[in-house]
C-alpha cells in the first residue's frame, strides 16, 4: 500500500544552522506515527515544513504521491493535512463554536455577492455549516462549552478544542505537536484513549511529536528519533527506546556510562 | 426642546459619516494592526466617483450609490494589493509611512483629474421639509441618511457576527497566523476587509457631497475625526467606532450651537485626550496583552 505522506530528505535551514537535515519517513494510512528527540532536535521544523509554513530548501514532501512542499499552507491545509501546536493557539477571544466555524470556512465556497444578495447558496451553507460544527463539540463533549470565549476554558478542553479545530478542516493526516505537555499522567491516561478514538472514528493518519513516553508506547506502531535535524534511529516502540544511541541523545555521555554500569 | 432635537439630529448626521469612514480605520486595523491613513483619502475618492456618476451621466442615487461604492472598493483593494501586501510583514512606521503616501497620492490625482475647486454632488435626496409637533423642523434628506447609514452599519454587524466570512475575520483579528492553518486564504479575508471599508466610506462620501461640500483635501480633516472617532471608541472595535463617531459629531455640533464654532476642533480633540487617560484602549477596545 502507498503511504499516504511520504517524506525524502528533507532539509531547512536558518542562517548557519541546519534545523532539518535529509529527514525523510513514511506514513501508511491509518497509521500512528510518532517522533521523539531531545529539545531543539528540529521536529517541530518538520511540521511546519509539512503544513507550509517554512519552506523547505529541498527534499520532497507527498500528500497521496502529489508533491505538496512549497505550497501555500492553506492550499495544504485543504489538501488535507491538519495540525495543532505545543502551545496551543486557539482563537482564545472568540466562541468556542466559533472555532469550529472558522476551520469548517473552507467548505463554503459562496462569494461575498451571495452576502450582498442574500443568495440561496449563501443561506444554505451558513446552514449546513452551523449545524456540522454543533456535531463537532458534541462529539468532542463540548457543547454546553459552545458559547463561552475559547480562552476561559480549562487548559484540557483547550487541547481538545484545538484537536476539535484540527479535525473539523477534514484532514486525512492529522499532526500533533506534544499534545500531553503540561499534563499529569491521569490526564495523560485520557489523551491516550481519546487519540485512539478519534483515531478509529476519523480513520486518520497521525504523526505525533511527544516528550511523555507512555503516550509514545501506547499509541505509535512506529517511532523515529530524530536529533540533530537528522533521524538517528526508528523501528517499533520497544527497540527504538532501547537504542543506545537514542539513550545517548536523550541522556548525554555520562549517564549512559551509569545507565549501562548499573546493569541495563 | 425642538432646537435641541434638531441639534441630535444635525449631530446625527454628522455621526453617520463619521461613523462610515471610522468602521474602514477600525476593521484594517483589527485585521492588520495598521493604521491606514490613505482611508480618509479613499473616502474622498468615493465622493468624487459619486459625483462624476451624478454629473457625467445623471445616474440616479439607487444606482449611484451602489455603483460608487464598488468602485470604491476595488479602489481599496487595489491599494491593499499594490502598497501594503509587500509590506505586511515589515515594520509598522513603513506601512504607516505608505499609508501617508498613497493618501497624498489619491489627493494629487483627485485634483489633477477635476481640479482643485469645492463642488457638491447634485442633491437627489428628496429634501422635502417636515414639521413635527409644535415646530421641530427636519429636512427629508437628513433622515435618509442617518437611516440609511445606520442600515448599513446593521448589516455590517450582522456580517462580522453571523456569516462564516465575517468569522473569518474576526478570527483573523484574534489570531492571523493560525488563519492559512485552517485552510483560509488570508490575502482573501484581507482584501473582503478592504473591500467592505472602502465601500462604507464612499457611502459617507456621498452623503457628505449631498449634505456639504466636497473638494480633493476633504479627507484630511474628515479622515482624522473618524479616526479619532475610533480611537475613542475603542480601535479594532466596530461597536466602538460607531459610539466613538456620534460621540465626537455630539460634542462638535453643541460646542459650535452653544459656545463658539472657533472652539469646535479645540474640545474635540481634548476630548480626545481626556478620555484616552480615562480609557487608554478606547471605551469598547480591549487591552492589549501581547503574548509572550
Amino acid at each position: 500500500m502507498n503511504p499516504v505522506l511520504k517524506i525524502e530528505k528533507l532539509t531547512k535551514s536558518f542562517g548557519g544552522l541546519t534545523a532539518v537535515n535529509g529527514f525523510a519517513l513514511e506514513l501508511a494510512e491509518h497509521e500512528i506515527h510518532g517522533i521523539i528527540g531531545p529539545n531543539g532536535a528540529g521536529k517541530t521544523t518538520v511540521f511546519n515544513l509539512i503544513t507550509g509554513v517554512y519552506r523547505p530548501d529541498s527534499g520532497h514532501i507527498l500528500l497521496e504521491e502529489k508533491e505538496i512542499a512549497n505550497l501555500p499552507p492553506d492550499v495544504i491545509s485543504r489538501s488535507g493535512i491538519a495540525r495543532t501546536f505545543q502551545n496551543i493557539r486557539l482563537f482564545s477571544q472568540m466562541s468556542v463554536l466559533d472555532n469550529i466555524k472558522v476551520a469548517l470556512h473552507q467548505r463554503s465556497n459562496y462569494r461575498l455577492w451571495d452576502v450582498i444578495l442574500g443568495l440561496k447558496r449563501f443561506r444554505s451553507q451558513e446552514k449546513v455549516i452551523a449545524k456540522e460544527s454543533l456535531e463537532y463539540l458534541e462529539y468532542f463533549g463540548l457543547t454546553n462549552r459552545h458559547n463561552e470565549v475559547a480562552g476561559s476554558l480549562s487548559y484540557g478542553e483547550q487541547r481538545r478544542l484545538e484537536i476539535a479545530r484540527a479535525l473539523a478542516t477534514h484532514p486525512k493526516v492529522l499532526l500533533l505537536d506534544e499534545p500531553a505537555a503540561g499534563m499529569n499522567p491521569r490526564e495523560v491516561e485520557d489523551l491516550i484513549s481519546f487519540i485512539r478514538k478519534i483515531h478509529h472514528d476519523f480513520g486518520l493518519a497521525i504523526l505525533i511529536i511527544e516528550h511523555q513516553m507512555p503516550v509514545i508506547m501506547d499509541l505509535c506502531t512506529h517511532v523515529q528519533v530524530v536529533d540533530f535535524g537528522q533521524t538517528i534511529a526508528a523501528g517499533d516502540p520497544e527497540t527504538v527506546t532501547n537504542d543506545p544511541l537514542v539513550i545517548r541523545a536523550y541522556l548525554g555521555e555520562e549517564e549512559v556510562e551509569e545507565h549501562e554500569a548499573s546493569g541495563n | 426642546m425642538e432646537i435641541i432635537i434638531q441639534q441630535l439630529l444635525n449631530a446625527a448626521q454628522l455621526g453617520a459619516v463619521y461613523a462610515l469612514i471610522a468602521l474602514g480605520y477600525t476593521m484594517v486595523y483589527g485585521i492588520l494592526r495598521m493604521i491606514n491613513f490613505a482611508h480618509g483619502d479613499i473616502f474622498m475618492v468615493g465622493a468624487f466617483i459619486g459625483f462624476l456618476l451624478a454629473t457625467t451621466v445623471n445616474m440616479p442615487l439607487v444606482l449611484m450609490m451602489p455603483l460608487t461604492m464598488l468602485l470604491t472598493a476595488f479602489v481599496g483593494i487595489a491599494i491593499e494589493r499594490v502598497a501594503y501586501r509587500k509590506l505586511r510583514d515589515a515594520n509598522r512606521m513603513s506601512l504607516v509611512i505608505t499609508a501617508l503616501g498613497v493618501g497624498i497620492f489619491l489627493e494629487n490625482f483627485v485634483r489633477m483629474v477635476v481640479g482643485p475647486q469645492t463642488r457638491q454632488i447634485p442633491a437627489q435626496l428628496p429634501d422635502k421639509i417636515l414639521t413635527f409637533g409644535s415646530g421641530l423642523v427636519v429636512t427629508e434628506d437628513k433622515l435618509l441618511i442617518i437611516l440609511i447609514s445606520l442600515a448599513l452599519m446593521t448589516i455590517l454587524w450582522l456580517f462580522t457576527n453571523k456569516t462564516l466570512m465575517g468569522t473569518a475575520m474576526r478570527a483573523v483579528a484574534d489570531n492571523a497566523d493560525v488563519i492559512p492553518l485552517m485552510g483560509i486564504n488570508l490575502n482573501r479575508v484581507i482584501a473582503v476587509t478592504f473591500a467592505i471599508g472602502s465601500a462604507l466610506a464612499a457611502a459617507g462620501g456621498i452623503f457628505y457631497g449631498q449634505a456639504y461640500s466636497i473638494d480633493p483635501y476633504m479627507g484630511i480633516d474628515l479622515g482624522w475625526k473618524a479616526f479619532i472617532a475610533a480611537v475613542i471608541g475603542g480601535i479594532g472595535s466596530i461597536e466602538g467606532a460607531v459610539l466613538g463617531s456620534f460621540m465626537l459629531a455630539g460634542v462638535e455640533v453643541f460646542t459650535v450651537a452653544y459656545l463658539s464654532s472657533n472652539l469646535k476642533n479645540g474640545i474635540a480633540f481634548g476630548l480626545l485626550i481626556l478620555l484616552l487617560l480615562i480609557w487608554p484602549s478606547g471605551i469598547m477596545g480591549k487591552p492589549m496583552i501581547k503574548k509572550v
